[in-house]
């Protein structure tokens, strides 16, 4: 059974179809890329899983419970994190909080135990701490942890947000264009970045990203859009073969 | 600032403030005793706008909620202000709560006109109840908050060290929280609800939960309010009163601990300043707006952000003496939706 199953899902704005009947799956472990020319309906694939759209039909199966029942919030508790397009970062906490954050439901001290500064809460800090330093180390952000997140550069600040979403351990990693605005020599390491996450900690991962590169060299499997379908899906070197493809994103060959 | 030097700064200034009643006279401590309750009223504000991004102009009518309730339970129930205290919060909490659910669907402008709504309404109860309230004349509250007599102190001292001890009480848990996962998905949900949703915060709820405790502060202050003065009246919690608070908090330091100190510090003293230099009163608004406007522009994060640079720029010029103090960070925008009231 996969751990992701994306089922006939439709979803429309006012007279224009988002998504139209789209269905993909994504195993244990794979790293599955979504790819399509802008408009294709990738970003709002993600937005549907994580529960901030509502599709019209359709399912999200994520280790067999329907994700589109539930509200917004509980999404991160089934165990998917994502990354987003535009960055989503709080700017006036420091890098090592945003991480924290991310972390929200590993540790649950309530409010009382909170204000109160009671055991429990310095307990969690302490374990959320531990957790922090591993997630910042693996993304090489462990200098900077003190630093407010606003004033950083980009690259980094899509770093930041990969640590964050990796901080609640989820089992599904959803990136949205991660490699978006970076100079060229970054996109290389965050390509390797992915490739040593998805090795070390055997999560799913499903990206979308318009580096043709990165997505070549370092996904199982490829998805592609196009106006909300898809037309094509299989290993990269089969979908760079598929004259549909070639066509719709590519462009036609010369 | 270094984690020990804020906190004996702070410690210093509660002792300082604890000792006062036995160095400056009565007068005195009745301005301690507003400034105490005005920093708690600051503060409420500065947990609902500055640390979770609601506007609130309608705080006053918190603060009234809790006030009228204390004088009249004590006035014409008999109760105790002891009693008074923990069912006022109650009472300012609740109407706080139903206040944050129109919170949960509209933000921003909109939600400051209902608030406003709510601040511009209180002031009409009392009058609308002038048998219990005294309407317009307002209602003194012949029992006072007295001292216990095996302490040998006065009424006023006492009330002083009161209000004192629950304000400490109330920003030591504001700096707790601060510092704490519920305090960071509150800050989250103000910067960036979506990616707070994202991360697994319960966004609503949390929303009406900041609503609640934020109104259940004002209340504390009202409570205060009641003690202090030993009298309410309408005039004493209208919508100005709220812009005010704003007023403080934005002078002070939204999103801060130290800023509501600040901003409850500028709102007591600069009107009494104002008269003794011999302008006339009916200035001090101007002066008010003057003094704003210059906040905004040269220290957005208010009087409190404005000394935490100051310190960070002496900390760097100590560490290099060679090399200028480090310049603030230059803030490129993270987002593009966010400001912060």
């Amino acid at each position: 059974m996969p751990r992701l199953s994306v089922e006939e899902l439709e979803l429309s704005f006012g007279g224009i179809r988002a998504l139209n009947k789209l269905s993909f799956a994504v195993a244990e472990g794979e790293l599955c890329a979504l790819v399509g020319p802008n408009g294709a309906g990738k970003s709002s694939v993600f937005n549907c899983i994580t529960g901030l759209y509502r599709p019209s039909a359709g399912r999200v199966v994520f280790d067999g419970r329907d994700l589109l029942r539930l509200p917004a919030h509980r999404v991160a508790a089934q165990g998917v994190a994502r990354t987003f397009q535009n960055l989503a970062l709080f700017p006036r906490l420091t890098v090592l909080e945003n991480v924290l954050l991310g972390g929200h439901l590993n540790e649950r001290p309530g409010p009382l135990a909170c204000a109160l500064h009671l055991p429990r809460h310095r307990r969690a800090e302490r374990a959320l701490r531990a957790q922090a330093d591993e997630v910042l180390a693996l993304t090489g952000l462990e200098s900077l942890a003190g630093n407010p997140a606003s004033g950083l550069p980009y690259g980094t600040l899509k770093r930041v947000e990969l640590a964050r979403a990796l901080m609640s351990r989820p089992r599904l990693l959803l990136l949205d264009e991660p490699a978006a605005g970076l100079p060229h020599g970054e996109v290389g390491e965050l390509g390797d970045l992915i490739a040593r996450i998805r090795a070390e900690l055997g999560i799913s991962i499903v990206l979308v990203e318009h580096h043709m590169g990165m997505v070549m060299s370092i996904s199982d499997k490829v998805v592609v859009l196009n106006l909300g379908r898809r037309i094509c899906e299989g290993t990269p070197e089969e979908v760079s073969r598929d004259p549909e493809v070639i066509a719709a994103y590519l462009g036609e060959a010369a | 600032m270094n984690k020990n030097v804020t906190r004996a700064l702070w410690a210093g200034l509660l002792c300082l403030l604890a000792l006062a009643p036995f160095v400056v006279g009565t007068v005195e401590i009745s301005a301690f005793q507003k400034v105490v309750y005005l920093s708690v009223a600051v503060m409420s504000l500065n947990v609902l706008t500055g640390f979770n991004g609601q506007a609130s102009i309608g705080h006053s009518a918190f603060m009234g909620i809790a006030a009228y309730f204390t004088a009249l339970a004590v006035q014409s129930h008999g109760w105790s202000y002891w009693a008074a205290l923990p069912a006022s919060i109650l009472v300012a909490a609740l109407v706080g709560a139903l206040a944050g659910v129109p919170a949960l669907r509209i933000r921003g402008m909109n939600l400051a006109l209902v608030t406003l709504g709510l601040g511009m309404v209180f002031p009409q109860l009392p009058i609308r109840f002038t048998e219990e309230t005294g309407g317009t004349q307002g209602m003194p509250v012949d029992e006072p908050l007295a001292a216990p007599a095996f302490l040998n102190v006065s009424d006023v001292a006492w009330r002083y060290w009161v209000l004192l001890a629950l304000a400490a009480l109330v920003f030591w848990l504001v700096r707790n929280f601060r510092a704490s996962r519920v305090g960071r998905a509150v800050i989250a949900i103000r910067d960036q609800p979506i990616a707070a949703h994202t991360a697994g915060v319960n966004v609503a709820a949390t929303k009406i939960a900041v609503f609640a405790v934020s109104a259940g502060m004002a209340g504390l202050a009202g409570w205060m309010f009641t003690v202090a003065n030993q009298f309410v009246s309408p005039s004493d919690f209208t919508v100005l009163v709220s812009i005010n608070l704003l007023l403080g908090m934005a002078i002070g330091g939204s999103g801060t601990l130290a800023g509501p100190v600040i901003g409850a510090v500028f709102l007591h003293y600069i009107p009494e300043a104002v008269n003794g230099t011999g302008i006339d009163p009916v200035l001090t608004p101007a002066l008010y707006g003057l003094i704003l406007i210059l906040v905004v522009y040269f220290l957005p994060g208010g009087a409190a952000g404005g000394l935490a640079q100051l310190s960070a720029r002496f900390a760097a010029s100590r560490r290099s003496p060679d090399e200028p103090g480090q310049a603030p960070p230059s803030t490129p925008r993270l987002t593009s939706s966010t400001s912060h009231p």
